[in-house]
C-alpha cells in the first residue's frame, strides 16, 4: 500500500495563478521522500493538498488509500507547516496537549507530551508560552506537534528551516530514527545535502511540474558530470563557456567539469584549441549539481523516473 | 462531539486571554452600576427607567462583546496560520466552525450572566425581591447574540473583517425594524419589489421578535411558549447560517 498516491494533481489559484500542473507521484510506506524545487515551485501547495488545506483544481491524492482531506486520511498524517506559528497565549505544553486530544491516535498522558519535548530538544520548556520561544525553538515545537498524534505518515514542509547547524544535524538524525520506527516521511527542503543523505527517493519540482521523480541513486547515476583533465594552467580552458555554458573551469588545476550533454562539444572545442587532454572521468554528482542542471533546462525536458 | 467541545474550550480560553475582553466586560459592569445609581439618586427611584437604561447598556455591551469575539475569530487564525495545525487533525471544517461558535456563545453567555447578575443584585438590594421576568430578557439577549454571531461568522468566511462589521451592524438595525412597518411598506409598493423586501427581511435575523424589553417593562405577561418559539427560531436560523458558512469554508484554500 502506498502512503501517498498523487494523481495528475493540478492547482490554479484564481484564474491564472498556476501553482501545480499534472503532478503524479507515489510514496511507499516506510520510505523517506524528499521534495525539492526552487522558491515558488509548488512544494508547499502540493503538501497542503495532501493535508487537505488546499483543494486541488485537478487530479486527486490518496493518503493510505483515503482521499486527502478526509478524517480517515488526516488520522494518518502529522503535518509541519512551512511557517511556524502557534497560538502564543497558551503554555506550550498545554497547546501540545490540546493538539494531542484532537489527534485521536495519540498515546495519552503527560509522559508522552514531555517525552516529545525532550525528543525535539525542548525538555523543561512545557510551562513557557510560545511568545517567549525563539524561531528555532518554534520550529522544534512545530516538529513536536507534528509527532503528537503518532501518525504513520509525516508531511514536513521545510523541517530544517530556522535551525542552527547542530539542530539541523539533530533533525536529520531524528528523521532517520523516525524511519526506523516505521514512519513514512515526506518532506520538502532547500538543504540539498540533507536530502541527498537521508532520502530514498526524490521529486524535483520546477514551475509546478514534476521534472524528476526517482531514487537518489538513479538520479545521481544518470546525471553525472564529466571531468576533463588537461595540464595545469592551460589558459584555453577559460574560453569554453560558449560551447559548454554550464562548465565549471579550474584553470590552475587544469580541470573542467561539464554536464554529460555538453561533453562532446567541450572536447571538440578543446581539441580544436590544441589542448592536450590527459583524461576524462565520469564524476558522481552531488544532488545540488543534478538539481541545478534540471532546473536550468526547460520544463519537462528531462522527464524521467524509475516509477512515477 | 468531544472534538467540538475541545475546540469550544480552546476558543473560550483564547477569549479569556484577551485584555480587551476584560476591559469591555468591566466597562459594561461599571456602566450597569453607574446607570443604576445615577437613575436612583438623581431621578428618584423609578423602577422602569432604571431597568430600561440598564437593559440598554447590557444590550449594547453584549453586542460589542459578540462582535469583538466573532469578527476576527476565523480571519485571524487564517492570517496567523495557527489554523493549520488544527485543521490538519482528524476533524472536519464543520466541527471547527461549530466549536468556535459554541465557544463564543458560551463566553457571551457567561458575560451576560455577570451583567444580569449585577443588575438583579442591585435591584434586589433596592426592592427586596428578585425581578424574575428580567431573566426572560436575559435569554432573549443571549439568543440575539447567538444569531448575530452566526451572521457575522458566515460573513467572516466571505468578506474582510471591516466589511463584515459594517454588514453586521446594518443587519442588526434592519433586524430590529418592526415587521408591522415592513408590512406597511409592502402594502404600498408593487408586488415584485415587495417580494424582494420580504425575502430580504426573511433572510436577515428577525431580531425584533427577540426584543421583549418594552413588553416586560410594562409588565405585560409573556407566555412560556413564546420563549420556546424564539429559542427554536434562533437555533434554526443560526444552524442554517452555520451550514452556509461550512459550504463556503470547505471550498476555501488556506
Ligand atoms: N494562496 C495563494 N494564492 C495565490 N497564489 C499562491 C497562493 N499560494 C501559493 N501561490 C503561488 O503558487 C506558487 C507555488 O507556491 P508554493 O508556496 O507552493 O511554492 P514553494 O515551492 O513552497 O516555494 P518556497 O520554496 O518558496 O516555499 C507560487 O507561484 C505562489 O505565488
Ligand atoms: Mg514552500
Amino acid at each position: 500500500m502506498n502512503a501517498v498516491q498523487a494523481d495528475q494533481l493540478g492547482k490554479t489559484y484564481g484564474k491564472t495563478g498556476r501553482a501545480l500542473e499534472e503532478v503524479s507521484f507515489s510514496v511507499e510506506k516506510g520510505e523517506i521522500f524528499g521534495f525539492i524545487g526552487g522558491n515558488g515551485a509548488g512544494k508547499t501547495t502540493a503538501i497542503k493538498i495532501l493535508v487537505g488545506l488546499v483543494n486541488p483544481s485537478h487530479g486527486s491524492a490518496l493518503i493510505f488509500e483515503h482521499p486527502a482531506g478526509t478524517r480517515e486520511a488526516k488520522e494518518k498524517i502529522g503535518y509541519l507547516p512551512e511557517v511556524s506559528n502557534y497560538p502564543d497565549w497558551i503554555p506550550s505544553g498545554r497547546l501540545l496537549d490540546f493538539y494531542a486530544s484532537l489527534s485521536h491516535s495519540s498515546p495519552p498522558g503527560k509522559e508522552w507530551i514531555s517525552s516529545l519535548f525532550s525528543l525535539v530538544g525542548l525538555s523543561g520548556k512545557e510551562k513557557i508560552p510560545l511568545r517567549q520561544f525563539s524561531k528555532g525553538m518554534m520550529q522544534r515545537f512545530g516538529l513536536a506537534q507534528s509527532l503528537v498524534g503518532d501518525a504513520p505518515l509525516l508531511l514536513l514542509d521545510e523541517p530544517t528551516s530556522g535551525l542552527d547547524p547542530q539542530a539541523q544535524r539533530e533533525m536529520k538524525d531524528l528523521l532517520l530514527s523516525l524511519r526506523e520506527k516505521g514512519k513514512t516521511l515526506f518532506f520538502s527542503s532547500h538543504q540539498l545535502s540533507h536530502v541527498e543523505e537521508i532520502c530514498d527517493r526524490i521529486g524535483i519540482l520546477k514551475d509546478g511540474r514534476l521534472v524528476a521523480c526517482a531514487s537518489v541513486t538513479s538520479l545521481l547515476d544518470q546525471e553525472g558530470p564529466f571531468e576533463i583533465t588537461a595540464s595545469p594552467g592551460t589558459e584555453a580552458l577559460a574560453g569554453i563557456a560558449p560551447v559548454a555554458p554550464q562548465a565549471r573551469v579550474a584553470v590552475m588545476d587544469g580541470k573542467v567539469l561539464v554536464p554529460q550533454e555538453q561533453l562532446i562539444p567541450a572536447l571538440e572545442f578543446l581539441r580544436a584549441k590544441g589542448v592536450h587532454i590527459q583524461g576524462v572521468e565520469k564524476k558522481r554528482p552531488s544532488l545540488e549539481d543534478v538539481f541545478l542542471n534540471m532546473v536550468r533546462k526547460g520544463p519537462g525536458a528531462n522527464e524521467k523516473g524509475d516509477r512515477p | 462531539m468531544s472534538d467540538v467541545w475541545l475546540l469550544a474550550r480552546y476558543q473560550i480560553e483564547e477569549a479569556l486571554a484577551k485584555k480587551l475582553f476584560y476591559i469591555v466586560v468591566l466597562m459594561g459592569l461599571v456602566l450597569v452600576g453607574g446607570v443604576f445609581f445615577a437613575n436612583t439618586f438623581e431621578l428618584g427611584h423609578q423602577g422602569r427607567v432604571v431597568r430600561d437604561a440598564s437593559l440598554s447598556v447590557i444590550g449594547v455591551f453584549s453586542l460589542a462583546l459578540t462582535l469583538l469575539l466573532t469578527l476576527q475569530a476565523i480571519p485571524r487564525e487564517i492570517e496567523n496560520r495557527t489554523i493549520y495545525p488544527i485543521l490538519a487533525r482528524p476533524l472536519s471544517r464543520f466541527q471547527y466552525l461549530l466549536g468556535k461558535e459554541l465557544g463564543i456563545a458560551l463566553v457571551v453567555g457567561a458575560s451576560l450572566s455577570l451583567f444580569y447578575g449585577l443588575l438583579l443584585l442591585l435591584l434586589f438590594l433596592k426592592e427586596g425581591s428578585f425581578p424574575v421576568p428580567l431573566l426572560g430578557n436575559a435569554l432573549c439577549n443571549w439568543l440575539e447574540c447567538v444569531v448575530i454571531s452566526s451572521f457575522s461568522f458566515l460573513l467572516s468566511v466571505l468578506v474582510s473583517p471591516p466589511l463584515n462589521f459594517c454588514f453586521t451592524i446594518v443587519a442588526y438595525f434592519l433586524g430590529h425594524f418592526p415587521v408591522v412597518y415592513v408590512n406597511y411598506i409592502l402594502g404600498r409598493i408593487p408586488p415584485v419589489s415587495g417580494f424582494v423586501v420580504e425575502t430580504a427581511k426573511f433572510a436577515l435575523p428577525q431580531l425584533e421578535y427577540l426584543d421583549i424589553k418594552t413588553t416586560l417593562l410594562y409588565g405585560d405577561p409573556i407566555s412560556p411558549l413564546y420563549f420556546v418559539e424564539i429559542t427554536l427560531y434562533a437555533l434554526l436560523y443560526s444552524g442554517v447560517l452555520l451550514y452556509l458558512a461550512v459550504l463556503f469554508f470547505e471550498r476555501k484554500d488556506l
